[in-house]
């Protein structure tokens, strides 16, 4: 279960979180390193209006990805 | 090939080569190839404060280590870069998928430029002195600040350790420095030199996540400054850590440049110069001309002419000389990229190059990406405004001047750009006119030691290269004279 207290580097190795990210406005991955901490404080840094709702989206794609992993 | 590199790289403390104190560990993987190449240590808290410690002492006598003396031992690390090219060269090419043709013709030789040309700029330190009247002066000095934590990103980790180390140690400061860990192996082959160079403790190189070490680095008390290059999310974290210890950052952030073409450009040196602008370094670089402007009576001719270069740019293996782009730094920022094509085309753009990944010809174990032409966009498109990071252009039409300057500022980004035209006065006008902190006229990504490069607006504070850096790690002692016996006579 991802909240907004979830490190960047966990979700990662959620499969195409990366690209679902991007899709929804948000990059999780920088030309340092993967964002070094939580996805709270992502979100808050490029202002998405609403972060609960964006950490909901993703729980529901990671739920999409394992029912399909699992099929 | 005989592999350039160790199999296992320590931590480089004081000096010496430790295991550091955790038992944590990364490994190093080529782009290209997934094949592993190194593992480094995921460093702890310990060995960030032993680096900080270590900085500190060395920094009692560094200190006062005279210019002459500094700058003959950046002369010597110069050298040591370019007897040592070749291996260096590889290593930057296998770590980061980057063409040999570009680590060998620019990332080690622009490294070893810069030592020299910050060996020759402490040379030229005169401080100031001012006789405010008759019997009072002013004397103005610049002191080092002491140890700084310097954090650089994986797109150029030589050259980016060489923009940080070269004016910290001309300037008489210390450093603790983390690169990438993406990307640690040629920091780390480079301080195999600077220790035949340097004394123990000068410049110490922590490796590990950013979540990890580079976090023990912002949360550390002991530097005096921080000073980062990478994106401008993390560049927020950098600068709230700066300010809650109250000591200055520089910050290298990201960008979303505008690269200009008026009808009057010089027409190949202009095609070109759109490649140079968002193909180099597989388009991952800050300054990337992500966002081009074609003047409408130009436009379909570049485009169609445009689209037939970027067909011919040879992707491939990038140890190979002849290859022109190789593999993007991993299998996410590939994935990043190819979403963002996506996005362009949902928000009605028209891909008429590229677009996708490469496969076959040995390449399917890598990150490869056709150069990619996004046209008919417009300015507020997600594909205009977010820095991609990779080997896609936005291509956008204009009719003026005054438009096409209002469209390059409508940007949250302000680092690099340039403008093509034979007209002199309107080019240097649009320069002008573009905020940002580097404009080139007829040509792009030219990056030499001594023009200071850096941003506007969210693409950071403070310069790189260019004898300004001295500043930056420096603070100034002003000392004041009265030079008379006579009482003021105010008591």
């Amino acid at each position: 279960m991802i909240t907004l207290d979830t490190k960047v580097e966990e979700i990662m190795r959620i499969p195409g979180i990366v690209g679902f990210c991007i899709q929804k406005g948000v990059s999780l991955i920088t030309c340092s390193d993967v964002f070094p901490d939580t996805i709270g404080k992502l979100l808050k840094i490029k202002n998405v209006p609403d972060p609960e709702s964006f950490v909901n989206d993703l729980n529901v794609h990671v739920e999409r990805i394992s029912a399909q992993s699992s099929d | 090939m005989d592999k350039p590199m160790d199999d296992r790289y320590q931590l480089y403390i004081n000096g010496k080569w430790v295991s550091g104190g955790g038992d944590k560990t990364f490994e190093s993987f080529c782009p290209a190839n997934g094949e592993p190449l190194a593992v480094c240590v995921d460093a702890c808290q310990d060995d960030v404060d032993d680096a900080v410690e270590a900085a500190w002492k060395a920094w009692e006598t560094w200190k006062d280590v005279s210019p002459p003396e500094r700058s003959a031992m950046l002369l010597k690390i110069a050298d040591l870069i370019d007897q040592n090219a070749e291996k260096l060269a590889l290593v930057e090419t296998l770590d980061n998928g980057k063409p040999i043709r570009e680590t060998a013709a620019i990332d080690v030789p622009f490294s070893s430029d810069h030592f020299r040309y910050f060996a020759a700029a402490i040379r030229t330190e005169e401080g100031q002195a001012v006789m405010i009247d008759k019997n009072n002066m002013s004397i103005t000095l610049r002191e080092p600040i002491g140890v700084v934590g310097q954090i650089i990103p994986w797109n150029f980790p030589l050259l980016m350790a060489a923009w940080k180390i070269a004016p910290v140690l001309a300037a008489g400061c210390c450093t603790v420095i983390k690169p990438s860990s993406a990307t640690s192996l040629t920091l780390l082959e480079l301080a195999k030199l600077l220790d035949q160079v340097v004394p123990p403790g000068v410049v110490n190189v922590i490796t590990g996540s950013g979540a990890a070490a580079g976090n023990y680095m912002l949360e550390h008390k002991g530097f005096r400054k921080l000073a980062f290059t990478g994106s401008t999310e993390i560049g927020y974290s950098i600068a709230d850590a700066a300010a809650k210890k109250l000591i200055p950052a520089t910050l290298e952030l990201g960008g979303k440049s505008a690269n200009i073409y008026f009808p009057d450009c010089p027409w190949e040196k202009a095609i070109e110069g759109l490649q140079i602008g968002i193909l180099f370094n597989q388009g991952q670089v800050c300054c990337a001309g992500s966002r081009v402007f074609v003047h409408e009576e130009i436009y379909d001719k570049f485009v169609d002419e445009a689209v037939a270069a970027f067909n011919k740019v040879k992707v491939g293996l990038p140890w190979e000389p002849d290859t022109e782009m190789g593999s993007q730094i991993n299998e996410l920022q590939l994935e990043k990229i190819l979403a963002y094509v996506e996005v362009g085309k949902n928000e009605g753009a028209r891909v008429v190059c590229g677009g996708e990944r490469i496969t076959g010809d040995g390449l399917d174990k890598g990150a490869f990406m056709r150069p990619t032409l996004l046209v008919d966009a417009d300015n507020k498109m997600r594909v205009a405004q977010e820095e991609i990071f990779g080997p896609v252009a936005a291509v956008i039409k204009f009719q003026t001047e005054d438009e096409v300057i209002a469209m390059a500022n409508d940007s949250e980004y302000g680092l690099g750009g340039a403008v093509w035209s034979r007209d002199i006065n309107r080019a240097f006008r649009v320069a002008r006119a573009i905020e940002t902190g580097r404009m080139w006229i007829n040509n792009y990504n030219s990056i030499p030691a001594h023009s200071p490069f850096g941003g506007y607006k969210k693409s950071g504070i403070g310069r790189e290269t260019h004898k300004v850096m001295l500043n930056h790690y420096t603070q100034m002692k002003n000392i004041f004279l009265s030079l008379s016996e006579v009482k003021t006579g105010l008591y």
